[in-house]
């Protein structure tokens, strides 16, 4: 290769450079003039949410949507940014997380906005519009309750000749079975991280626990929660092959695709059951609530919060959006397409949304019956070692008991 | 030494040879083959060397997810990296060599000590930096980031040639009456070529691959490649037909230049242990 | 050409140019590491937040880095690093070594063939390599599928599933990518080596594997240091491999010390605490391949 060949191939590299980078600057210039960037996590729901943004007429609206794991710290890093400059014009936040965003002033309040474009709060319901209130301002606009279920294959039941368990000793009993006679299991999450904590605070809330005593101190070591904590143990220790992987997608579509006869299924991912393009058991899906030892089923709900960051560069525009994105035509749509469960109450009882959600009756009684995790920025540590406890219960053969004591004495003088 | 072997042992060299070479091209042909397989066949066991292969993983990156954005990022980032890290490398090089005094020798002793700081070092304080000067989320901060690690090595590379370079060559060129500089232009810089050549390749490489700093440096409209496969397969779930696409779109390129400047990557790959 | 010890003045023959050559690099390396460096030094004696910091309010002492000592995560973080780095490079020169030997063995065709194959996964992103072996580790995917032909189920090797194998198993990812490397930089110092010495050898008898030891070992020595070096600094900066393959899990058994300060740095967000544990980091490279690394630069200097 000689001297003249190089030397054009570096001007080359120069060219492009300049071009490239050229055409970018003009073209982010064009682009930033109308996009609007909102940030939530990647997955089915978020591919739906992109071709119905499309059809928002304001502006052209990108989703930044990334792994759930890294969300929090993607929305924390732009929330320190220069307005404009990787910063959001709206996100999606975790109700857990409202607290802190709001004491860190993070988010902004959006009462004045409200009245200013006629939109009236109360079309939300009263329960989750609550979880986005603190100190009488409201910091965001409510949608998408999750909560986890069980999800069975009714023909696998039928052929074990057993009852879809209604206890949570039915439930071992069954994973057990499957675990022993058929090679199968349950399929429950335990990768490292926030489903086997859903999971765990499922089964103690459902024996009508939470995670503090009746006043208000942290009790890990109630007869509750070690039970919790023993069945989420043997359920793993019954489950099919890796689970120690998973988290609520794999086990999901586990069930989907019969490689295990029963599993928990995050309601978000429900509708994927009935769609033949990704499910086996289309026709032979059973659903039931994640119950107690008496056969109370009580959620962990979850819900997601539209909200404006501090540093948006248009706030109003960022108003319209997500006003757009919570009404009532936009959840309707997401609905069915995605079978979500809005925040719009005139939509639960809508019967085209009924007809297309086979597992709403039973998601709607759990999300009645259940409680939320702790809004405050100390219990995200304690979700934290819980996870990393979980973790250990679910891939050692620790007492449960163990480790719920250590948990315990670590955080038995914070206040949450 | 091979004509002393007998037929049994060429064979094993064979049969040893395909083993190593199968555990290679396996992996590679795994993430080509999933990112055109439908996603309900995708962990069909055992797997199906024949499937009716589907665009549809392709066609959902570029539509919803703004996939060619990142590779022009990706592109406008390893460009600038690259182009920048030679220019700059090849005149401190050359002004390594210029030093009349001891300076230069203990400068290049210094440029190594570069490669011992790990990136994370460097990022967590470098972000505070960039973020209280308002240049996150900018091309800024990874151009810099990637320039300041790979410059050192480059210069290191580029001046063990000009090293190399006879000095009756440079001087003759001053008793010509050209100056340094033009002595630079003239003689030096082009017998550098092959020095640029190795620099280009695994400059690119490093640039194009580099994950830690553009993961926290960039936003929406500057992430690069890697950051977009990194939103698939964080720590919870992956999309496998999608991020397969998606590592295949940033794998090719790199192939393809590595092919063609295989005899350039080798020598700068080796250049640390055999040459000097 | 006589070097004077002093400085000399002057643009056309002096050391004024040199310096002027060289000032834009030294800025950029100056502003991008020696600067953040120091600063992330400064602060990681302070309890640092954004937007409000006071030099005196929070000037901690030691207090960050006796939390690092204190924090089990951390320390266990450590351990991995150097678990993961002693793993991945006495991999590396095994297999490297023994497939550089094989490759010289064939005819020259079959090795003009065979090498741009054997360059490829140096040419991949870690992440891509990540999500490779994410896939291939998958318990329903083909590793499994593959082990089971031969009887081996996922209880007998848990591979990503179990914190007993999990760090194992991001190793053998790491040796798939990076024993090309060794391969091809042993290829380059094995040629440099004369034939005659092998052929004496074997007209005395020798075994092949006395002949490597005897022979080969001792001349490629210096490639093998540098081969040790240049890898152990970049296995013990290992972040990207493990981001996309296990994330740390399960039960933090494949945390590394850089995973472990860029979650307490970005994720938590805990920086000054992150910007002791990533000294502690820089010190623990310096400590176990700065020094041999900085020896061996200056032996062959002065060779």
């Amino acid at each position: 290769m000689n001297y003249k060949l190089i030397a054009r191939g570096l001007g080359v590299l120069l060219v492009m450079a300049v071009v490239v980078t050229g055409a970018f600057a003009a073209g982010s210039r064009e682009e930033s003039r109308n996009e609007l960037v909102i940030s939530r996590w990647a997955g089915p729901h978020a591919d739906d949410l992109k071709d119905v943004v499309r059809q928002y007429g304001a502006a052209n609206v990108v989703v930044d949507d990334i792994d759930f794991g890294s969300l929090r710290q993607r929305q924390q890093t732009s929330f320190q940014a220069t307005s404009g400059r990787g910063s959001y014009d709206a996100v999606w936040v975790a109700n857990q997380w409202m607290q802190e965003y709001v004491d860190a002033g993070y988010v902004i309040a959006i009462d004045d906005l409200a009245a200013e474009h006629g939109v009236d709060l109360s079309m939300y319901a009263d329960g989750l519009l609550a979880g986005a209130q603190f100190g009488g301002g409201t910091y965001g606009l409510p949608t998408f309750a999750q909560t986890l279920i069980l999800a069975y294959d009714t023909e696998a039941f039928e052929r074990a000749g057993l009852e879809p368990p209604t206890t949570s000793d039915e439930l071992v009993e069954a994973a057990r079975y499957f675990y022993e006679n058929e090679g199968t299991g349950i399929a429950v999450p335990a990768r490292q991280g926030g489903a086997a904590n859903n999971l765990y605070s499922q089964l103690l809330f459902s024996q009508g626990a939470y995670y503090f005593d009746d006043d208000g101190n942290l009790d890990l070591t109630s007869d509750e929660s070690i039970y919790a904590a023993t069945t989420y143990q043997q359920l793993v220790r019954y489950s099919v092959e890796g689970t120690l992987t998973w988290h609520h997608d794999e086990t999901a579509e586990a069930v989907r695709m019969q490689r295990a006869p029963i599993g928990t299924v995050i309601s978000g991912l429900a509708n994927q059951f009935s769609d033949p393009e990704r499910s086996l058991i289309v026709d032979t899906v059973g659903y039931a609530g994640i119950a107690g030892p008496d056969g109370h089923a009580a959620g962990n709900n979850n819900f997601w919060v539209w909200a404006i960051p501090a540093n948006a560069p248009d706030p109003a525009a960022s108003f319209q959006l997500i006003s757009w994105l919570t009404s009532a035509d936009t959840e309707k749509q997401m609905t069915l397409l995605n079978q979500q469960i809005s925040a719009v109450t005139s939509i639960a009882n809508d019967p085209e949304v009924l007809e297309a959600s086979p597992f709403l009756p039973v998601v709607m009684e759990v999300l009645g019956n259940g409680r939320s995790d702790p809004a405050s920025a100390n219990f995200l540590d304690l979700r934290e070692a819980l996870i990393v406890g979980l973790s250990e219960i679910a891939s050692t053969d620790v007492d449960p008991a163990a480790v719920m004591q250590r948990i315990q004495d670590e955080f038995a003088n914070v206040d949450f | 030494m091979d004509y002393r072997a007998k037929l049994h042992v060429r064979i094993l060299r064979f049969v040893i040879l395909g083993i190593v070479l199968v555990v290679i091209l396996t992996p590679i042909y795994i993430v080509v083959s999933n990112s055109f397989r439908p996603t309900l066949e995708m962990k069909q066991m055992p797997p199906q060397l024949i499937f009716e292969p589907t665009l549809i993983h392709l066609q959902r990156l570029i539509e919803r997810d703004n996939f060619l954005r990142y590779f022009r990022n990706t592109l406008v980032i390893s460009i600038s990296v690259t182009f920048s890290t030679i220019v700059l490398g090849s005149l401190s090089a050359y002004g390594l060599k210029l030093f009349q005094s001891r300076i230069g020798e203990r400068l290049t002793n210094v440029l190594l000590l570069g490669k011992l700081v790990p990136s994370i070092t460097i990022l967590i304080p470098l972000y505070v930096m960039l973020n209280r000067i308002h240049l996150t989320g900018t091309f800024v901060g990874p151009i810099l980031a990637h320039t300041a690690i790979t410059l050192p090595f480059v210069t290191w590379l580029m001046e063990s040639f000009v090293r190399g370079l006879p000095h009756e060559l440079l001087e003759s060129a001053n008793i010509d009456g050209a100056t340094r500089l033009l002595t630079f232009r003239k003689i030096v810089f082009p017998l550098l070529t092959p020095a640029i050549a190795s620099a280009l390749v695994l400059v690119m490489r490093f640039s194009w691959n580099e994950l830690m700093f553009s993961l926290q440096l960039t936003s929406i409209n500057t992430y690069p490649l890697t950051v977009g496969i990194a939103r698939y397969v964080g720590a919870i779930s992956v999309d496998w037909g999608k991020s397969s696409m998606a590592a295949t779109i940033a794998m090719v390129p790199l192939i393809v230049i590595g092919f063609f400047m295989q005899k350039y990557l080798v020598t700068g790959l080796t250049a640390g242990a055999v040459k000097s | 050409m006589i070097k004077q010890k002093r400085f000399y003045w002057s643009l056309e023959k002096g050391d004024l140019l040199p310096v002027l050559l060289m000032a834009p690099s030294v800025l950029i390396v100056v502003f991008v590491m020696v600067i953040p460096l120091s600063y992330g030094l400064f602060l990681s004696f302070f309890n640092f937040n954004f937007g409000r910091f006071e030099i005196a309010r929070d000037f901690v002492g030691l207090l960050n880095y006796r939390a690092v000592f204190a924090d089990r995560t951390a320390l266990r973080s450590i351990l991995h690093t150097l678990l993961f780095s002693f793993g991945s490079i006495s991999g590396q020169l095994f297999f490297g070594t023994i497939i550089a030997v094989l490759l010289l063995q064939l005819p020259r065709v079959v090795q003009s063939v065979v090498r741009p194959l054997i360059l490829m996964p140096l040419l991949l992103s870690q992440i891509v390599v990540g999500l490779i072996w994410r896939y291939i580790y998958d318990p329903q995917g083909i590793l499994y599928w593959a082990l089971g032909l031969v009887g081996i189920t996922i209880s007998d090797f848990p591979g990503v599933t179990a914190s007993s194998t999990a760090l194992l198993s991001t190793v053998i990812a790491h040796w798939w990518q990076v024993v090309p490397f060794v391969v091809i930089v042993l290829t380059a110092g094995l040629v440099a080596i004369p034939r005659e010495l092998y052929e004496a050898a074997y007209i005395d008898g020798a075994g092949a594997f006395t002949v490597f030891w005897r022979i080969t070992f001792p001349l490629l020595r210096d490639v093998y240091m540098v081969i040790l070096l240049i890898s152990g600094v970049d296995t013990i900066k290992i972040f990207d491999i493990i981001y996309s393959l296990t994330g740390g899990g399960p039960n933090n058994s494949t945390i590394s010390i850089s995973m472990h300060a860029f979650n307490q740095a970005f994720m938590r967000p805990n920086l000054s605490y992150a910007m002791a544990l990533s000294v502690v980091a820089m010190i623990i490279t310096f400590a176990v391949f700065g020094v041999p690394f900085i020896l061996n630069n200056r032996t062959k200097r002065e060779r």
